[in-house]
């Protein structure tokens, strides 16, 4: 990769010489230095799509090809599901297999386009003999169309300001972490295909306002929609062109290009993205949508007010026009809206876009948003560890955009403020600010290289056979340091994002890296391994209730039924499953029984010292449970009388008869000895009388580091007694003899997570 | 006789009652002097507000708290007209602190502070507190052993006011205890006043205050300045209410949470804020006021200002070695500003580029 970045700053020179030597070379000359350095473009871009495609496999050598993390795994199922079948058929999918019993209008409530384009993908290799397995072509998507990524960003910024800082933005973009972060391999995530479509729709966007043409808003009225079409962060797009507009008018700026670019852009955009299901009529209803309207509304009646004012012989005498019909217009505006608000026609504003403005509301009102670790604002570590020297790059291009100031930078500089305000409430919002901080870095040092790397003199010295006078060797030599001095933080730069990708973002979460004591790399692949079990040994039709994050995870990897899962459409569905966890076996045997459950699986890492674990989780799922059934669930009586949060003998009584406890300690002490086992997550001993018996469930199976529990509901008797009567259960497999535990080898010991 | 006898046992059997009447007066009476109808307690009132050795027909809800400043008690300053509202609002609906729907229920608030260090009350020894503010729930009864303890969240404002009504409602079991929040009318009037004033200026400058709206600069300050303080973390500092500093096991200020990736302290905000600020400035400095003094004209076709170069009579700054020193220092600058940085971010997490500090030329 750093040979890219010297490439870059090759091209950086030798295109600021040749722009600047132009006039005294020959037409033929100057054909060929064109060719020159159109080809060096070509070059550098392939280079850079290969730079941002080999950084982000990190996750497949070091691992292997696997899918990552929660979402994408059911979007690697939906995409499968789509392979086989229709699209028809994917589109009218009900998946009874999610949501027991309620299931879940799966084609109605996703959004197709990641889905759809691999699919697509898919078919076109078949269709030119290339009979790629969907699993590879899923892992390898992110990667692919990161490089796509990277040339529009080259594009957009070629529009800010010029080639040389497009190329410098495509270098950054393609390597930076912020973005890496939700595109490496097997990340197979709706971000992976939206930052892409991001940067499209702004390319075009940009190319609209400046030319005015028909054509470039078409086309950014086309990637709205597919954006609209594959992440519902498309709202932020809505939201932004509008905005950049209604500055460009209030700066008094209005002029017939932009009426026609946003006129396109909306019409074109918001009955495209009517078609998606899912989003329906939205884009008129909700309030989300309704800047986009009023700018439109707005925009027309400035193009009014425009003409007459060109047709009007006294300018004087249209002030008063103007100034009345604008109150009339405002009074009537909100008017209407609060109407239409109240009689429910707009829906209101949705509790997720709440939360980014009063920081505080989702904390109260929907613990289920605020639980999610995504939604947590940032510390300023995040922000360098994301992008490096050009966090601190980016206040920088903002300044110099100021200066300038055409429509174009209007547009960066407004994304540029509200984003940073985004990224710092909510920590996936870095996704989007990472853009506009490549292309705002590449505009500040592409505008420093302008000035340090230009060595035209000495070579128009050079080239008359002159001696170097002693000024000019210190001019030289001062613009070798300056330039040097960047040049130095760019191979930082490199090495950063390097380090960074290698280390934070290659984990595919579902297997875990650690060493053995003697500093070999081993893989703790526990998840894999219970999800296995559940699939091989479990009837096809049996139930599994865990708690969500779990969810498409086993609906992907084990194809068993989930009660609930990552798409968190039902709090009280939820709730319910936190409260069956929450609660004492006999109450819990009976909530799980009603819902037909077979299975309870819990993911522990007291043996290991995985953090993430179900006990972590476990104050969310009392939260959420006693939001619904606060006379049921009381947050208070887990903790103990001096207000901690634990689990050795201290915990309180509530905490240890929950089923939650039990399931994650059941036989835990015996593992070490009488005195009792260390939890190495929560440093606090547990002894075997704190646990007690499990009565209702048994055990069928614990994977090889603890990590995955699973235990199945005690059968009633034929006089349908709950299973408490029934004495010993009745376990077929092999594995389970004993609880399907597998003791520890001793000599092996204790491998530590490395996360 | 045996009228006496019987008169004699009526009248102890009827003491432990007449001081339970009598020990309850006390206590309802005093939290309805005093202000707030929270009692003061001390070591002395102790046993009459408990009833002690009686058993007591209402519940005691405690705030041991400190109003001096040598404990450096945020919470206990912050909490205090919170705990006053909650108490208010609860003798303002029920005058005789009793339930009006459950009239067998009454609730008394009582408070005790440490006013200097070395004077201590025994209560807290009593109950072996460590830490303040405390809340503690004494059930009717006629022990001091069990008690409930009330959770103070980290957050002040109505939220937590609501959360600690909550939970008395629970312990209780009191259902009628509505919160009765007092007009703001400093705010209120403060608003109106704001507003008077900004649209009385309005009127008498307008164009001045035109002029400042459309001011260019007035826009790429604020923008960049709301953009700094954005990616230093502060907003992780207003929603998590993180302290200013901390302090290590010495008790000595730390600034820095050290090995903490995902946490701050607010400090580092600033600070960090102030670099990028330097940062910033120091490259802007060499894009853009460094070559205004290259005397080479052709050399910087966007930036050079002829007619500015006219106006420079000092013959140093004519000379072409100024740009350089200008150029050279900037950029000497930025890396040590920037390898300052490094060496603060490596502070946070196991970093392994953190750039070679300056100043380390010359520790040795």
């Amino acid at each position: 990769m750093s040979d890219v970045v010297d490439v870059v700053d090759a091209a950086v020179g030798s295109n600021a010489r040749v722009n600047k030597d132009g006039d005294n070379l020959t037409i033929k000359e100057k054909s060929v230095a064109h060719w020159v350095l159109q080809s060096l473009k070509i070059l550098i871009c392939v280079f850079l799509v290969v730079a941002a495609v080999s950084s982000r496999l990190f996750a497949v050598i070091k691992f292997e090809s696997i899918i990552h993390e929660f979402d994408p795994w059911f979007n690697f199922r939906a995409t499968r599901i789509l392979t086989e079948s229709s699209f028809y058929h994917f589109l009218n999918w009900f998946d009874s297999r999610t949501w027991y019993p309620l299931g879940r209008v799966t084609g109605g409530t996703l959004y197709p386009g990641l889905m759809a384009t691999a699919a697509m993908v898919w078919h076109g290799l078949r269709k030119i003999g290339l009979p790629v397995d969907i699993r590879n072509i899923c892992v390898m998507f992110a990667p692919a169309f990161s490089g796509i990524t990277a040339w529009a960003t080259y594009k957009l910024t070629c529009d800010i300001k010029d080639s040389r800082a497009g190329l410098l933005a495509a270098a950054f973009m393609a390597i930076v972490p912020g973005y890496i972060s939700r595109s490496v391999a097997g990340s197979y995530d709706n971000e992976a295909i939206a930052i892409t479509l991001l940067m499209l729709t702004f390319m075009f966007w940009i190319k609209a306002i400046k030319s005015g043409s028909i054509l470039n808003a078409m086309g950014a009225a086309l990637c709205y929609f597919y954006m609209v079409s594959a992440w519902g962060g498309y709202v932020f797009i809505t939201n932004l062109i509008p905005f950049h507009v209604f500055c460009l008018l209030l700066m008094g700026r209005y002029t017939s290009r932009i009426y026609v670019a946003y006129n396109t852009w909306f019409i074109l955009g918001t009955v495209a993205s009517m078609q998606i299901p899912f989003v329906g009529f939205l884009p008129i209803r909700s309030n989300d949508h309704m800047s986009a309207l009023g700018v439109f509304g707005l925009l027309q009646i400035v193009a009014l007010g425009d003409y007459i004012k060109n047709k009007w012989d006294n300018p004087k005498r249209f002030r008063p026009v103007l100034f009345v019909s604008l109150i009339i217009i405002c009074v009537l505006g909100l008017g209407l809206l609060t109407l239409a608000t109240y009689l429910g026609v707009i829906a209101p504003w949705t509790g997720r876009f709440y939360s980014l403005w009063d920081t505080n509301y989702a904390k109260i009102h929907i613990p289920i948003i605020a639980s999610v670790s995504e939604h947590q604002p940032v510390a300023w570590p995040s922000f360098f560890f994301d992008t490096h020297f050009l966090i601190w790059m980016f206040p920088v291009g903002v300044v110099l955009l100021f200066l300038e100031l055409k429509d174009e930078h209007v547009f960066i500089i407004v994304y540029s403020v509200l984003c940073s305000y985004f990224a710092g409430v909510m920590v996936r919002l870095m996704l989007t600010l990472t853009p506009v901080i490549c292309i705002t870095a590449a505009v500040a040092l592409s505008q420093l290289f302008d000035v340090y790397l230009n060595f035209n003199d000495l070579f128009t010295l050079l080239q008359n056979n002159s001696i170097p006078t002693r000024p000019t060797i210190t001019k030289f030599i001062t613009k070798l340091i300056v330039s040097g001095s960047f040049i130095f933080y760019l191979f930082m730069f490199v090495y950063h994002c390097t380090w960074v990708t290698q280390n934070a973002y290659s984990s595919p979460s579902v297997v875990l890296p650690s060493s053995t004591p003697d500093g070999k790399l081993s893989l703790i692949d526990d998840y894999r391994e219970a999800y296995y079990w559940l699939r091989m040994n479990t009837p096809e039709d049996s139930k599994v209730a865990a708690w969500w994050d779990y969810g498409y995870q086993i609906g992907g990897m084990a194809d068993r039924t989930t009660l609930v899962d990552n798409n968190t459409w039902n709090n009280t569905h939820i709730a319910l499953v936190g409260k069956a966890m929450a609660s004492n076996e006999t109450r819990a045997y009976e909530i799980l029984d009603e819902l037909d459950v077979d299975y309870v699986l819990v993911v522990f890492g007291g043996v290991l010292g995985f953090g993430g674990d179900d006990i972590n989780k476990f104050l969310w799922m009392i939260r959420i449970s006693e939001g619904i059934w606060p006379e049921e669930i009381n947050e208070r009586s887990f903790f103990t009388a001096n207000g901690e949060y634990k689990v050795d003998s201290t915990a309180s009584q509530t905490m240890k008869d929950s089923i939650m406890y039990k399931m994650s300690y059941y036989h835990f002490p015996e593992l070490f000895g009488t005195n009792g086992g260390m939890d190495r997550v929560r440093q606090q001993l547990i002894k075997s009388e704190d646990v007690g018996e499990l009565t209702r469930f048994h055990e069928v199976f614990t994977s090889e580091n603890w990590m995955i529990r699973i235990y199945q509901l005690n059968e009633r008797d034929n006089e349908g007694r709950d299973g408490k009567f029934i004495s010993t259960p009745v376990v077929s497999n092999t594995k389970a003899s004993t609880g399907g535990r597998r003791k520890r080898h001793g000599a092996v010991g204790p491998s530590d997570l490395r996360i | 006789m045996m009228f006496g006898k019987g008169l004699l046992t009526g009248l102890v059997a009827a003491i432990p009652i007449f001081q339970a009447v009598l020990g309850q007066e006390y206590a309802v009476n005093a939290a309805k002097q005093s202000d707030h109808g929270i009692i003061k307690l001390t070591d002395e009132n102790f046993e009459k507000v408990f009833e002690l050795p009686n058993k007591r027909s209402y519940g005691v809800a405690i705030l041991f708290t400190t109003n001096n400043m040598d404990f450096n008690c945020n919470t206990c300053v912050k909490f205090d007209p919170e705990f006053e509202l909650i108490a208010q609002s609860w003798l303002q609906d029920h005058p005789e602190l009793t339930s009006n729907e459950k009239p067998d229920l009454q609730l008394v608030f009582a408070r005790t502070t440490i006013d200097s260090p070395k004077n201590i009350p025994a209560i807290f020894r009593m109950f072996k507190l460590q830490q303040i503010p405390k809340l503690l729930y004494f059930p009717p009864g006629d022990d001091i052993e069990h008690f409930e303890n009330i959770d103070i969240p980290q957050e002040d404002g109505v939220e937590r006011v609501n959360y600690i009504v909550n939970w008395i409602k629970v312990l209780t079991g009191i259902p009628d205890f509505a919160l009765h929040e007092p007009t703001d009318w400093t705010s209120l009037f403060l608003t109106a006043f704001i507003v008077f004033t900004s649209v009385y200026l309005f009127r008498k400058h307008t164009d001045l205050i035109l002029g400042f709206i459309n001011s260019k600069w007035i826009w790429t300050l604020g923008s960049v300045i709301f953009i700094i303080f954005m990616i230093s973390g502060y907003m992780f500092t207003q929603m998590r209410q993180v302290p200013i500093a901390g302090s290590n096991r010495n008790g000595e200020i730390i600034y820095f949470a050290e090995g903490e990736f995902q946490n701050q302290f607010g400090i580092e905000t600033q600070i960090v804020a102030v670099f990028y600020g330097i940062l910033t400035c120091l490259t802007l400095f060499l894009i853009k006021i460094v070559p205004g003094f290259d005397t080479d004209a052709t050399v910087t076709e966007n930036n050079n200002k002829p007619n500015k170069k006219s106006k420079r009579k000092n013959s140093f700054m004519n000379s072409p070695y100024f740009s350089t020193i200008l150029a050279v220092s900037g950029a000497v600058l930025l890396y040590s500003f920037f390898a300052a940085y490094t060496n603060i971010y490596g502070m946070k997490q196991a970093y392994p580029f953190t750039l070679f500090k300056i100043t380390q030329l010359f520790s040795h």
